[in-house]
């Protein structure tokens, strides 16, 4: 579910949708998200001083509250 | 999606019996081609028929207005979250004001609305990319932003009451642009108080002050 959420946000803000790739490491108490989104694409996803992803990661984590899990997001090239 | 199968002797007349079926324009499907038969000899005697599956085409981004988008933008968000939502959009002058009104929303306003404005922000990138320009809109959640709106000016107007008893400026809390413009606008024709932001970034706030001028004309006379 905080997969699908953070695939669904970040191809609706890229120019290469079909280049991102979401996948989630699952710990005990912590998950990870990695997010993969092509190289032109990273400032897109990240934002100016960092914005768009730390409202990714505000987003995530508010949404990971509700599954009682908590989840942190990696942006990867 | 809706969809159907049609089979017809040719293909034009497929795509004709997918449209009355679907009751959508030709122009609006998508077909795909899924079988076509030729019995007889090379196709030329015979009956021949022709399998199609036709959807509706999603909705292109000449018909599919940025509020449509932005509705449906926010909704799947909440559906992935699995917390029962109604989203709507209007149009309030320039700007698109988009509401959540749900009992579980305090999940999407978070700590002072922080989860709100991060959902407006990608709410707004989204929508600038979709429609290669940005809309100036809003985001709205169990009308959160209306009774902050009515807390800071009550906590604005008491600090101006001090900054006129006192004579010395004061300064708010850190506040978001939205909250900062509030306060401006609120006291823009104020004749004794003056606002002006200062700071950077998320520690911005406001200072509340007596006009220069009145004090300096005051002085003078």
């Amino acid at each position: 579910m905080l997969k699908e959420l953070i695939e669904y946000i970040a191809k609706a803000l890229v120019d290469h949708p079909d280049q991102v790739k979401v996948s989630e490491i699952e710990g005990e108490k912590t998950s990870v998200i990695e997010l993969n989104v092509s190289k032109e694409d990273l400032g897109k996803v990240i934002g100016k001083q960092g914005r768009t992803a730390r409202a990714m990661r505000t987003i995530l984590s508010a949404a990971s509250t509700k599954v009682k899990k908590r989840a942190v997001l990696e942006i990867i090239e | 999606m809706d969809y159907v199968e049609v089979e017809g002797k040719t293909y034009e007349e497929a795509v004709k019996k997918a449209a009355i079926e679907l009751n959508a324009k030709e122009e609006d499907l998508e077909i795909e081609v899924k079988e076509i038969d030729t019995k007889g000899i090379l196709g030329i005697l015979g009956s021949k028929k022709v399998r199609i599956v036709a959807r509706l085409k999603e909705k292109s981004q000449e018909t599919e207005s940025p509020e449509e988008y932005g509705v449906t933008f926010l909704r799947r968000i909440t559906q992935m979250l699995g917390v029962p939502s109604e989203v709507k959009a209007k149009k309030v002058g320039d700007r698109i004001v988009f509401t959540l009104s749900s009992k579980e929303g305090n999940i999407f306003i978070g700590k002072n609305g922080e989860v709100m404005d991060a959902l407006q922000f990608i709410l707004r990138l989204a929508i600038a990319k979709k429609f290669k320009h940005g809309f100036k809109l809003l985001f709205d959640i169990n009308g959160y932003r209306e009774k902050r709106k009515k807390a800071l000016l009550d906590l604005a107007k008491k600090l101006a009451q001090r900054v006129k008893r006192t004579g010395r400026p004061i300064k708010t809390e850190p506040l978001n642009a939205y909250e900062r413009r509030t306060i401006h606008t609120y006291f823009k024709n104020d004749k004794v108080i003056q606002t002006k932001s200062e700071g950077d970034g998320p520690t911005k706030r406001v200072v509340i002050s007596l006009k220069k001028d009145r004090k300096y004309e005051n002085g003078k006379r």
